[in-house]
Order: structure tokens, then C-alpha cells, then sequence
């Protein structure tokens, strides 16, 4: 019996059988160039590497998940739809990120969030846990305490704020993290040592640090 | 504490601290801090409230982190995304080709069309009836120029004609005919048809209808 395999099929064989590395193992240059060749199907490996840690740059930015996700969003198809404009001077990682705290920062002045955050119950003791980060021994509820943080984040300057955020949770390096802003490395430093300053004269009042 | 440290050289202390928390310093320089740190209680606890709040500090990121979103709320954003980017990125990838095409369009046309003007100049030139003619351009009638011979033509029926009978056969004329006017024809001598009766002839000025003058065939 003779066996015709349709067009679709043999495809999809040579696809499999092809010798070109799996698409999680390619570099992001690789997978953009293919996106660029016309393969659409590399965004999903894109998305799947780099989504988590946009999502935590954007909701520490933000302080809310649901804005994050918007900023998440905005922020890959803002990259994706501006590919022409990558030079591949900085990673694909460190020009996502740099686009996403954007929109993030762009999403919480819209929102007016420092207001919202102002008029919130962040002054009322009674609602304020009495706990050190460091004592694992207490029982403090995590979600109390990432809204601690983030009302303690709100509070430093923007600069300041985008810069921590994108190397605590951006896991980015000070070179990268300067070339993000255009800043130079020192002032990245100088940016922590007083955002880590002044996060720990905030939270010292709520909880033993 | 100076505002430039002279043990991280271009580096402010507050600078060297941080550095020195997030191990972005080179091996010398964390040396000279580290020495300065032996000897300084306020740098000492400078350095203790920055790892407080430095990437390091695993238990207090993993307690912090905010919550993953859901599968679906994961796939409602890519979608977004792709729906988003991919058509812009095809418009821009179609429109890149379009370029190409319409270079490839006028790089064939141009010399096509200056070839066809050419063709056209040419053939009107050459034409006996020149462009002045009420015809120049006009695509040539070919059933006006078609000639059948006799046996090629059979009648099947004539419908709705304007006359009682229908001459066929063979032509009376010998030659070409030709047109005439009255002022072309001389009469002479009108004579008696075969039963007696003389014909009636008209010809002046009373009418201006040509005249067909033609020698008679012969008859066998």
C-alpha cells in the first residue's frame, strides 16, 4: 500500500526533524531574527522567557497586579513593534525592561497612584503588622508585608525607585542596569546606597529591620 | 567619612558601599573597603542596612514577591500581544516588500512603455493615411475587406428586405464600375426598346444622383 502524505504533514516532519537546535535553546538574537524572517510562532518562547520578570519589575513599580499585567503587555508589544529600532547594543532583556518600567511608571502617574496610596490606611497603626523581616519565627502575613514594601517603595523619588526595582527584581547588573536609564554606573550606585537608605529609615518605623 | 573616598579612588563612599554590598566592586577595591570597614563602626553599619535591602537578601525577595498571574490571565496577555504586534510587524514586513515590488514595477515599465511610444510614433509615421485621417488609429474592419467568390456565398433566406427581388448571379459589369455625374455623360440618340417603346430617359440638373457608368457584359 503506498502511502501519500500530504504536504502539511511532510512539513511538519521536516520541521521535527530538522537539525537547527529547539526554539528554548536559541538566543534571543536568534529567535529575533527568525521573528524578523517572518516566524511569529518565536514570540511565544520570547514571552515565555521574559515574562516573569517583567511582570515583578512592573508590579513592584506598580504595587498592583493587575496594572502590572497592562504594563507587561504595553511593554512587549511597544518592543515588538519596534524591532526595526534595535540596534542590539543592550540585550533584548535589559531593552524590555527598560520599556516595560516605563510603561509602568507612565501607568501609575496616569493612575495617580502615590494619591491613591496617600489616602490609604498606610498611617493607621492598627492595620500595621510589628514584624522583622528576618525572623521567620513571626507571624506576619506575606501579603502585609509586600504591601508594606510597596508603600515604602511608593515613596521614593522615581529615579530612585525605577533604578532599585530594575536590579532587585530586574536582576540586572549596575552596567545594565545604567545602560537602561543612560545613566553611568556611579549614579546607579549612589541611587541604591540612599533608595536602600531611605527604605530602611521608612520601614524602621513599622517593623524591625 | 570624605564625600570622595580616596580607598575607592573615583568612587564616592556611599557609592563604594553599595558597590561593595552588590559585589560589583573589583577585588582591589573591596579590599580597601573591607579594610576601612575594620575600623569604622559607622561604615559597619552603613553596610548592614544596605544588605538589608540588597538582591542577596533571598528570605526577604521570596516573602516580597508578588504573586504569579494565572495561566489564563498569562495567555490573555500574550494574545493581546500577538494580536498587537504580529499584524504591525507583517504590515511593516509587506510594506518592505511592496517597495521591492514597486521597484521591480518601474525598473520593468519604464523601458516597456518607452519602448511601446516608440512602436506607436513609428507605425503612425509609416501609416498612408497619416494621422490626419478621420480613420488613423482605428482598428481595421476586416469584414469590409473580405471577398468571397460566388460559391462561397448561399442564401438561406432574405427577411425584411426593402426590395421584391433578390439579383443573383454573375455581374453584369465587366471591369471596375465607376461614378459618374450628369455632367459626365453625353446622350445621344435614344433607341427603341425590343417591343417599340422608346425609353424614358431624365438627366440634368433636376437631379443630382450619381450615375453608374460601366460597360455592359458581354452575354454569351
Amino acid at each position: 500500500m503506498t502511502v501519500h502524505m500530504s504536504r502539511s504533514v511532510r512539513d511538519i516532519m521536516a520541521v521535527v526533524t530538522a537539525t537547527s537546535p529547539p526554539v528554548c535553546h536559541r538566543s534571543d538574537e536568534q529567535l529575533l531574527a527568525d521573528f524578523q524572517a517572518g516566524n511569529r510562532h518565536v514570540l511565544d518562547e520570547l514571552f515565555r522567557r521574559y515574562r516573569g520578570v517583567a511582570f515583578r519589575v512592573a508590579s513592584r513599580l506598580l504595587g498592583n497586579e493587575a496594572d502590572a499585567l497592562d504594563a507587561v503587555q504595553e511593554g512587549f508589544i511597544k518592543v515588538l513593534t519596534h524591532l526595526e529600532g534595535f540596534e542590539g547594543r543592550s540585550s533584548f532583556k535589559t531593552w524590555l525592561l527598560r520599556v516595560v518600567s516605563n510603561a509602568a511608571l507612565d501607568l501609575g502617574r496616569q493612575r495617580g497612584r502615590r494619591d491613591q496610596l496617600k489616602d490609604e490606611s498606610y498611617n493607621d497603626p492598627e492595620r500595621e503588622p510589628q514584624a522583622a523581616f528576618f525572623d521567620a519565627g513571626r507571624d506576619l502575613e506575606l501579603a502585609d508585608l509586600r504591601a508594606i514594601l510597596s508603600k515604602a517603595l511608593a515613596q521614593l523619588p522615581e529615579a530612585q525607585r525605577q533604578t532599585f526595582v530594575l536590579h532587585v527584581d530586574g536582576e540586572l547588573s549596575y552596567r545594565e542596569v545604567a545602560q537602561v536609564l543612560k545613566i553611568s554606573v556611579g549614579t546607579v550606585m549612589s541611587r541604591l546606597f540612599y533608595a536602600r537608605q531611605k527604605l530602611r529609615t521608612i520601614l524602621a518605623e513599622r517593623v524591625s529591620v | 567619612m570624605t564625600e570622595r573616598d580616596d580607598d575607592c579612588r573615583h568612587l564616592t563612599w556611599p557609592e563604594c558601599i553599595a558597590g561593595y554590598v552588590d559585589c560589583e566592586l573589583d577585588a582591589a577595591a573591596s579590599s580597601r573597603v573591607e579594610a576601612k570597614l575594620q575600623v569604622d563602626a559607622a561604615s559597619r553599619e552603613a553596610v548592614e542596612a544596605q544588605r538589608a535591602f540588597a538582591p542577596s537578601n533571598s528570605l526577604l525577595w521570596s516573602r516580597v514577591e508578588p504573586p504569579a498571574p494565572s495561566a489564563d490571565e498569562w495567555n490573555r496577555v500574550k494574545a493581546s500581544v500577538i494580536a498587537a504586534a504580529v499584524p504591525q510587524y507583517a504590515a511593516w514586513r509587506t510594506s518592505k516588500t511592496r517597495l521591492w515590488r514597486y521597484l521591480l514595477a518601474a525598473i520593468v515599465a519604464v523601458p516597456a512603455s518607452v519602448a511601446a511610444a516608440v512602436l506607436l510614433a513609428m507605425s503612425i509615421m509609416h501609416s498612408p493615411n497619416g494621422a490626419n485621417s478621420p480613420d488613423a488609429g482605428k482598428e481595421p474592419n476586416a469584414e469590409v475587406f473580405a471577398v468571397l467568390a460566388p460559391h462561397e456565398v448561399e442564401i438561406e433566406s432574405v427577411r425584411n428586405s426593402d426590395i421584391p427581388l433578390l439579383v443573383v448571379g454573375e455581374s453584369p459589369f465587366q471591369g471596375g464600375v465607376t461614378f459618374v455625374s450628369y455632367t459626365d455623360v453625353k446622350v445621344g440618340p435614344v433607341q427603341p426598346d425590343s417591343d417599340g417603346m422608346v425609353p424614358q430617359v431624365e438627366i440634368g440638373n433636376s437631379t443630382s444622383t450619381p450615375m453608374i457608368y460601366a460597360p455592359l457584359a458581354r452575354v454569351p
